[in-house]
């Protein structure tokens, strides 16, 4: 199948009719629920409680932080697979913790930082660790397709495709899991097998 | 030019509360957005909760709408926006599945099965790539224009859409043969 013959197919799919009642009664329900509730829920919440959210989070980030760090540490000499086993182990507390508010942890100079949505509005997906080493100096991450992630400076945005080879696409480079590793870099990229 | 005077118009009152005012423009685009959300979610359910959660939010959004730009594309890209953050509901992605098995059960003619088959089809991508196909295929937005509105680079949009082009016909080819067998 050529891109333009699966283009033609595509468009044979149509959005099915509404009723003309569907129509002329939803713009009126959208400005019956705007009366309904003036104040948005979320306004409304970040007005009056933001300062026990904010703690709550930043409490519980702290004790993660001072927890995988000193994990970490320990393990930082560890091979890659226990590397993965400790990846492993912290996606599943953070994620316990926070559901769908992970986009990242970092694990670097033997320590771990945690980077997460304010809302949880980060898609259900596989995780997936990486690992880059740029000189001798090494870090690692558990992040998920679609994340966008630092590199030496340049932002890349993490992809997995469905043959489950990883991808790094930055504004200025491509990098895939099947490349070879460069002299200067080197960059490892895998499913998070939970 | 008319027309988009009364829009400006329309938007200057609604920022002043005029609820009137507003319902004139989720009058004017409804049809469009609910499309997008149809598109994004296949269900009817899902895409009225999202075109519904799309308005409102442009409701109390509306005193950062600058005119520099089109109150369409705008409202578009809240809408996408939406779509992206929409989380699959149990019962409502039944449903969907549930429609199609009926419609795959009792179509007669061949279209509908066709359409029945893309959309289950594009239902199996990753949201981010399906967005892609959506913006780019249906609503005939450009790399440029879709990545402005998907908040990320062109080449990424080229990425997802070469891995969903990718799902699609693998999808699709083994489907359409289903199809052909059966007429």
């Amino acid at each position: 199948m050529t891109n333009s013959e699966l283009e033609r197919l595509l468009k044979t799919a149509k959005v099915p009719g509404r009723e003309n009642s569907f129509w002329e009664s939803f713009a009126q329900s959208v400005t019956r629920k705007i009366r309904q509730n003036p104040a948005r829920p979320d306004a409304t919440r970040s007005n009056l409680k933001p300062n026990f959210a904010l703690w709550g989070i930043g409490m519980a980030t702290a004790c993660l932080v001072i927890g995988f760090s000193f994990g970490f540490r320990n393990g930082h000499s560890r091979g890659t697979n226990e590397q993965l086993a400790a990846a492993r182990k912290y996606f599943q507390e953070v994620e316990s913790l926070f559901p769908n508010q992970m986009r990242a942890i970092v694990f670097e100079n033997g320590e771990a930082r945690l980077l997460l949505s304010d809302k949880p509005d980060v898609p259900t997906s596989s995780p997936l660790f990486v690992k880059i080493c740029s000189g001798k100096n090494c870090r690692s991450l558990v992040t998920f397709s679609g994340q966008r992630i630092q590199i030496d400076g340049e932002a890349f945005e993490v992809l997995s495709d469905h043959k489950g080879q990883i991808l790094l696409v930055g504004n200025n480079s491509v990098w895939s899991s099947g490349d070879p590793p460069t002299k200067n870099r080197f960059i490892q990229a895998q499913p998070l097998e939970l | 030019m008319v027309e988009l005077e009364n829009e400006l118009k329309q938007i200057q009152a609604s920022q002043q509360g005029d609820h009137q005012a507003f319902e004139a423009l989720v009058k004017r685009y409804q049809h469009m957005i609910y499309s997008l959300a149809y598109r994004m979610t296949g269900s009817h359910g899902d895409a009225e909760d999202l075109a519904q959660e799309t308005f409102i939010q442009a409701h109390s959004h509306l005193s950062t709408f600058r005119a520099e730009s089109r109150f369409s594309s705008w409202l578009y890209r809240l809408a996408v926006n939406q779509c992206l953050n929409w989380k699959k509901r149990t019962h409502r992605r039944n449903e969907v599945y549930d429609q199609w098995s009926k419609q795959e059960n009792s179509v007669e003619n061949e279209n509908e099965s066709v359409s029945a088959a893309v959309n289950e089809a594009l239902m199996k991508l990753d949201v981010k790539q399906r967005a892609a196909i959506v913006l780019t295929v249906y609503d005939g937005l450009n790399h440029a224009e879709a990545a402005k509105a998907l908040g990320c680079s062109e080449t990424t949009v080229s990425w997802r859409i070469f891995a969903a082009r990718q799902k699609l016909k693998r999808h699709l080819t083994k489907t359409m043969k289903g199809i052909s067998r059966d007429k």
